[in-house]
């Protein structure tokens, strides 16, 4: 027997934590743009975005996509806390009990409300030891120097550490397949390191996402 | 597939640029037939505040005790109904037919596929819809069925 009142004990019911026009907020008369908690966000100008491409590769060069893998394991692991933070508040439950679908929903909507593009999740490698994760009109890759090889280097390092801090293990993180090169989407795959370096190779001999994918996992052939 | 633009709340809904003109003719028409209706409007809403919670409760005892016996599927389906209901009468105080859709299209389709509350959700629907002509006048129920359909279609969504 359910008692509906025992449901809403504090009268608020969850749903969807993230959804755009609740989850974005603004004082605008003081310059703010916040989240529904009050934290800032920012709406980052997109010259701003290339401005800073550019720069790195005037100072750094080759070392750029090196450093910018580097911001993005910092954002990453933040983006993580801050995630979960929110996340927990709003359930009122710890994220780990969250169904794996409901993590992901939860994911998808936050990273489309940024504004970060479209994301997605693919489990079927799980067994396997591998995560794919999907990723489609990535301002970050849009507005990154177009290079022979796929430039995600920001959400690269964003994914790997995000899921490191996940699953409490140390991932790394390839990504085979750029928008930039004229992919339909961004796919990077999660792993622990030594069983990726084929991926890595397979990415400087300018192979598929799926041929890389079957050296990786050659029963899925 | 493209989907047909969703609709914003009532002020949403008018061009606010004083310096571009004045609202037309056929903004105002709009505008008065929603502060017209605004009181009903209110009086719906107020009723279906104050007996959100027994008439879920009626709607639950109603079900076969094989789905009684189903408590996390059911505990869903009963707070996703709550929040379809709480959207559809937000969504006709504010004459805003697609808040509801807008708010849960990306998030009620995944919450119905891990939980399994399909079923349920489909016998509790069926009478509520029965149940709200009892709570509501004509003319109340036809200002919150376009709000209350536009989210329960969201439950048939699932298997696309």
């Amino acid at each position: 027997m359910v008692i509906v009142s025992d449901l809403f004990t504090d009268a608020s019911i969850s749903a969807n934590y993230f959804a755009t026009d609740v989850y974005v907020h603004g004082t605008l008369e003081l310059g703010l743009l916040e989240n529904r908690r009050g934290e800032r966000l920012l709406a980052l100008p997109d010259t701003l975005l290339r401005a800073i491409y550019t720069g790195l590769d005037n100072e750094t060069g080759q070392a750029s996509m090196l450093v910018l893998y580097n911001c993005g394991r910092w954002w990453g692991k933040n983006f993580y806390t801050r995630f979960c933070e929110e996340l927990t508040d709003y359930y009122n439950r710890p994220v780990s009990s969250l169904a794996l679908l409901e993590f992901e929903q939860a994911l998808q909507q936050c990273w489309l409300t940024h504004g970060w593009g479209q994301i997605s999740l693919d489990a079927d490698y799980r067994e396997d030891g591998f995560l794919i994760l999907r990723i489609r009109g990535s301002a970050f890759i849009d507005y990154a120097p177009k290079l022979e090889r796929p430039v995600g280097f920001l959400e690269t390092g964003a994914l790997q550490a995000f899921f490191s801090e996940l699953s409490g293990e140390t991932l790394h993180c390839v990504q085979t397949a750029c928008e930039s090169l004229g992919a339909e989407e961004n796919c990077f795959i999660l792993g622990i390191q030594e069983r990726l370096t084929m991926a890595e190779m397979g990415v400087e001999q300018g192979l598929s996402h799926d041929e890389i994918m079957r050296q990786l996992v050659p029963s899925s052939l | 597939m493209t989907l047909p633009p969703l609709s914003q709340h009532i002020l949403r809904q008018l061009e606010l640029q004083p310096d571009k003109n004045y609202l037309t003719p056929h903004e105002l028409i709009g505008l008065r037939h929603y502060v017209g209706s605004l009181a009903d409007r209110i009086r719906a809403y107020r009723q279906l505040r104050e007996r959100e919670m027994k008439l879920i409760q009626e709607l639950v005892d109603q079900l076969p005790d094989e789905v009684q016996t189903e408590t996390t599927a059911l505990e869903q389906s009963i707070k996703q109904t709550i929040l379809i209901l709480r959207y559809a009468a937000l969504g006709m105080l504010v004459d805003d037919a697609n808040l509801g859709r807008r708010r849960l299209e990306g998030w009620l389709p995944t919450m119905i596929e891990v939980y399994k509350t399909q079923p349920v959700d489909e016998l509790l629907h069926r009478s509520l819809n029965q149940q709200l002509p009892r709570l509501l006048t004509e003319s109340q129920m036809a200002m919150l069925k376009p709000p209350l359909e536009a989210a329960q279609k969201l439950l048939q969504a699932d298997k696309d």
